[in-house]
């Protein structure tokens, strides 16, 4: 009798809860993203004389106010949201990270100097700071983008710093060092190979927290702006219409954002699970 | 070693979930009388000192036989019964301190907890009084009951661990493996000092060990656990001295050899150990035994224990015999 | 002890005054001339130029620098453009709201948090492993946002259980003196029952929608913490000196396990703080989120400045707080490390973390 370890089934035991949860991410891109082929309504022409139309065959998730059909929007809005999010992660991760090597292997100066930006930028809470970046930068999907990757960005290179402080103290960087070895081979052989689970690890966790901060964004005005679908602020079109017993134009891009979340969140903890076994918990982002 | 036996266990057997790990164990432990039992991992040693203290993990349950504390069934008792007796009258000492002791309390905090439990109307004051009275016992000054367990080394937190096991002045002390975790020096000291303070308090001592030296150092009476199985049991001077049971032979073998100035190679007992749940249904040394008597008789049935002067040995064709013919 | 806590309170004001730096650098980018905004279009170079003076808007980048610096110390906080009002003043008079809402749900989550986390561990089954699983990422996946709105339909709109978005009173009581600002503890304080019950129906769901996702998380960590705890030696230690297992699970396993689950409620706070800002705005809370959202559909950029600087100072001594608390609780975290490996890495969505010391910290 193999025991389960937590966080996983015992060997030789199919693992549901993670077989949904790719299901349920495999199935909503591909839904997502062939949707212009098979559901041909737009997702930005208006029609005002079919508005709030509650969820029916024709519309199946109902009209907005403006009479668009909401199915259209969603399917266009997970479209959105998924890139932006898988933009957002790999750039993340691999800036972060590429920060954080930078860090572990510099010298006190360099080392110190990142650090010192690393603590400034942690000094504020995660999506507040996206938000100051997206004021500075201005309004818009892109800026929001890029200030959930910034914002992201210190949390990776610290997780992945104390990585890379962790080989070099093991001795395989001073010994190839000392044998000669140019610092880029350093890297590539040694630091690389070593870090890169870490950070296959924080890329999958950070796809969870930027769908939802720039979802959050959205809510609040500063991501993406009329008429882009994106779940966000789809969700703020509708706020106001749910108090009018008109829920379905918040509820749907809501799930949505629930699915994905809570499922890429539970694939990156099963990730974690295989590549970095020996750290129960993680560190840095999930 | 007078008197009625404290603790007996008469054909005990304890099983975790399906599989058994101890199997019919014969002891008896007289008041005042330090017994060591020796085995190797997976003997069932461990379960022995949980099942005397009522602690066998989940899952883990006795299924057959008796334990009692002066007669009383200890494997009838309910969990608040228990709570009565653990730390009064059965007392436990953990094999690695640091790991048995609370990392973010006090070793004074801890030694106020064991002491409070039963003693509740105790003052504060009392309490503290008590607990500087413990460690002064066991060799530290009283001023360092505000320490961390992290702050101490190895050996005064073992030392922290029998003051905590013999505050109550308990009839039995049970401890494992005591001193696995330390180094050779601190070993004799704490072992030297739990064998005078249970002397002093007049406990009974039943030591886990796998280390024949510590036990034939500390014990009066040694007992060899294979499998599950108790397979001798006699005074440890001629149980380890002259020992009777093919196996406490092997082991002692290996162990003298250390000592010996042309050693070629290390004599060993062949095969491996026997899994729990998995002995055979005969003697459970059979597959390994190399003594010449050995016949069918030993695969068919389990050997009896039989007494052989003080001793007892679970074996058919026990060593010394004389040869059969 | 004292060196750790000097070290940390260093550390922490030098956070401060690279988020200061920081923000300062960020907020001075934000397109669009704030005097040609309010000044409007036809506004002389006179009168740009005087407003600019007044606002300290002209000089050098560091003296504008020193001046927002010192400002912000000395509690100037500016005025908001949208408002003309001085913006410390609508935060004073904003923040008994959202202090109000974020404590209440803070308490709950937490209290919440810790008995399901006691139960749940206290006698382990499987399912109920799933079950608080999934839970917790449910919660963690739910936006606030959309939670809120949610509750909003079934509770408000369609049973009318609980009061709608209509901020922390019903408009039809009669008004009572403000005392403390707290409307809970005025209410109890002018001795009126109804107003008092008012308001609490109205914290009900906004308490709820901001605290769900934290319960949920804590709960994670916690139980997860309290699971690897749970099989310490220490704990059956405890239970062989003759503690209740009860006893002992709560008098040394969660003390042990509540660390992990500290170090991450400093990011909480950070949660609570952006959450703050969403579930205002759905609910129509008069507190600073509020403000906020306000704010930025106004291009009233003042406000929101504000706002990002206190988060950061608030969120930093914070999370200084919970260093010294954990080291209260944990001596061997009082350690002043040479060259270490970053502060305990805190995530943005972490996971439980008992405590390795082990590792490089």
């Amino acid at each position: 009798m193999s025991l389960a370890v937590r966080g996983r089934p015992a060997r030789g035991r199919w693992d549901t809860t993670l077989c949904v949860c790719v299901a349920i991410l495999a199935g909503l891109v591909l839904v997502a993203v062939t949707a212009p082929v098979w559901w041909t309504e737009s997702t930005t022409a208006t029609d005002p004389l079919a508005a709030l139309q509650a969820p029916s065959i024709e519309h199946p998730m109902g009209t907005d106010a403006v009479g668009r059909d909401m199915l259209a929007r969603v399917l266009g809005g997970a479209r959105v949201s998924l890139a932006a999010a898988l933009c957002v992660s790999v750039v993340g991760g691999l800036l972060g990270a590429a920060l954080g090597i930078a860090a572990g292997l510099a010298g006190r100066l360099g080392d110190g100097v990142v650090m010192r930006v690393f603590d400034a930028m942690l000094a504020f809470p995660p999506v507040i700071f996206a938000m100051a970046v997206t004021l500075a930068l201005g309004v818009g999907l892109v800026t929001a983008c890029v200030g959930v990757t910034l914002s992201a960005i210190p949390y990776i290179g610290r997780v992945v710093r104390s990585d890379v402080l962790r080989v070099r103290g093991s001795g395989h960087v001073e010994a190839a060092h000392a044998l000669g070895v140019p610092p880029w081979r350093i890297v590539v052989r040694h630091v690389i190979p070593h870090v890169a689970p870490t950070v296959l690890v924080q890329i999958a966790s950070l796809f969870s927290f930027a769908i939802i901060s720039v979802a959050a964004l959205g809510f609040i005005g500063l991501g993406a702006q009329i008429p882009t679908p994106e779940w966000g602020t789809m969700i703020t079109e509708g706020s106001a219409l749910v108090l009018l017993g008109k829920w379905w134009v918040s509820t749907f891009p809501g799930i949505g954002l629930l699915l994905v979340t809570a499922a890429t969140a539970i694939i990156a903890e099963r990730v974690r699970v295989v590549l970095d076994p020996r750290r129960t918990p993680p560190r840095g982002i999930l | 070693m007078t008197g009625a036996a404290l603790l007996t266990l008469e054909a005990l057997s304890v099983a975790y979930h399906e599989t058994v790990v101890l199997d019919r164990v014969d002891l008896a432990l007289h008041g005042g009388e330090r017994l060591g039992v020796v085995g190797e991992t997976g003997s069932g040693k461990t379960t022995l000192a949980l099942a005397a203290i009522g602690m066998l993990p989940r899952g883990g349950r006795v299924v057959g036989g008796r334990l009692r504390l002066d007669g009383r069934d200890l494997a009838r008792l309910s969990e608040r019964e228990w709570r009565t007796i653990r730390g009064r009258e059965i007392a436990f000492v953990h094999q690695d301190a640091s790991t048995a002791l609370d990392p973010v309390k006090t070793i004074g905090a801890q030694l106020v907890e064991a002491i409070r439990i039963h003693a509740p109307r105790s003052s504060r004051a009392e309490l503290r009084r008590r607990a500087a009275a413990a460690l002064e016992e066991v060799g530290i000054p009283g001023a360092r009951s505000t320490a961390y367990p992290h702050e101490c080394s190895g050996g005064m937190r073992q030392r922290v661990a029998i003051a905590m096991a013999l505050v109550h002045r308990p009839r039995l002390v049970i401890a494992d493996e005591p001193t696995s975790a330390l180094d050779v020096t601190t070993q004799a000291q704490v072992l030297r000092l739990l064998e005078a303070l249970v002397e002093e308090v007049g406990a009974a001592l039943l030591m886990i060990s796998h280390d024949l030296g510590v036990v034939s150092a500390f014990c009066e009476t040694t007992a060899v656990l294979y499998a599950g199985q108790l397979l001798e049991i006699g005074p440890a001077g001629q149980t380890l001295g002259a020992p009777r049971h093919p196996y406490t032979a092997g082991l002692l073998r290996s162990v003298r050899a250390l000592a010996e100035p042309e050693l070629r190679r290390l004599p060993t007992i062949p095969g491996g150990v026997a899994q729990p749940g998995h002995a055979p249904p005969g003697c459970p040394f059979e597959p390994r035994c190399t003594n010449p008597s050995r016949d069918a008789a030993c695969v068919a049935g389990r050997p009896e224990l039989v007494a052989r002067g003080p001793a007892r040995v679970a074996c058919r064709y026990p060593l010394g015999d004389g040869a059969r013919t | 002890m004292i060196r750790f806590l000097a070290h940390r309170a260093g550390a922490a004001l030098a956070s401060i005054f690279a988020a200061s730096l920081l923000a300062f650098v960020l907020l001075r980018l934000v397109p669009g001339d704030p005097a040609r905004q309010v000044l409007g279009q036809f506004a002389t170079p006179e009168q740009l130029a005087s407003f600019r003076s007044e606002n300290g808007l002209d000089g050098s980048i560091l003296e504008q620098y020193w001046r927002f610096i010192a400002n912000f110390v000395q509690g100037d906080w500016g005025t908001s453009f949208a408002s003309g009002a001085p913006v410390r003043e609508l935060i004073g008079q904003r923040a008994p709201a959202t202090v109000e809402l974020v404590l209440v749900a803070f308490v709950a989550s937490v209290g919440l948090a810790v008995l399901v986390a006691l139960v749940s561990t206290y006698r382990h089954r499987p399912w109920v492993d799933r079950i608080a699983s999934a839970i917790a990422f449910i919660g963690m996946g739910t936006p606030p946002f959309w939670l809120g709105l949610l509750c909003l339909f079934v509770f408000f709109q369609q049973t009318h259980l609980l009061p709608g978005p209509e901020g922390q009173l019903s408009p039809d009581l009669a008004p009572f003196p403000e005392r403390t600002g707290f409307v809970t503890v005025d209410a109890a304080l002018a001795g009126r029952p109804d107003a008092l019950g008012s308001a609490l129906a109205h914290l009900i769901l906004p308490a709820f929608t901001l605290g769900f996702a934290m319960f949920a998380f804590l709960l994670r960590v916690l139980r997860s913490s309290l699971l690897e705890i749970a099989d310490e030696p220490f704990v059956s230690a405890a239970e062989s000196k003759g503690l209740s297992r009860w006893s002992a699970f709560v008098r040394h396993a969660l003390p042990n396990a509540a660390l992990p689950a500290l170090t991450a409620s400093g990011l909480v706070l950070g949660q609570l703080l952006t959450g703050s800002v969403l579930v205002e705005a759905v609910f129509d809370w008069p507190g600073i989120g509020g403000l906020v959202v306000d704010g930025i559909a106004n291009k009233d950029y003042t406000v929101v400045q504000v706002f990002i600087m206190l988060s950061a100072t608030i969120y930093v001594l914070v999370n200084l707080l919970v260093d010294v608390l954990a080291a209260t609780i944990d001596p061997r975290v009082a350690v002043v490390p040479e060259r270490r490996a970053g502060r305990r890495a805190r995530g943005l969505l972490p996971s439980p973390q008992p405590l390795d010391p082990a590792e490089p910290r």
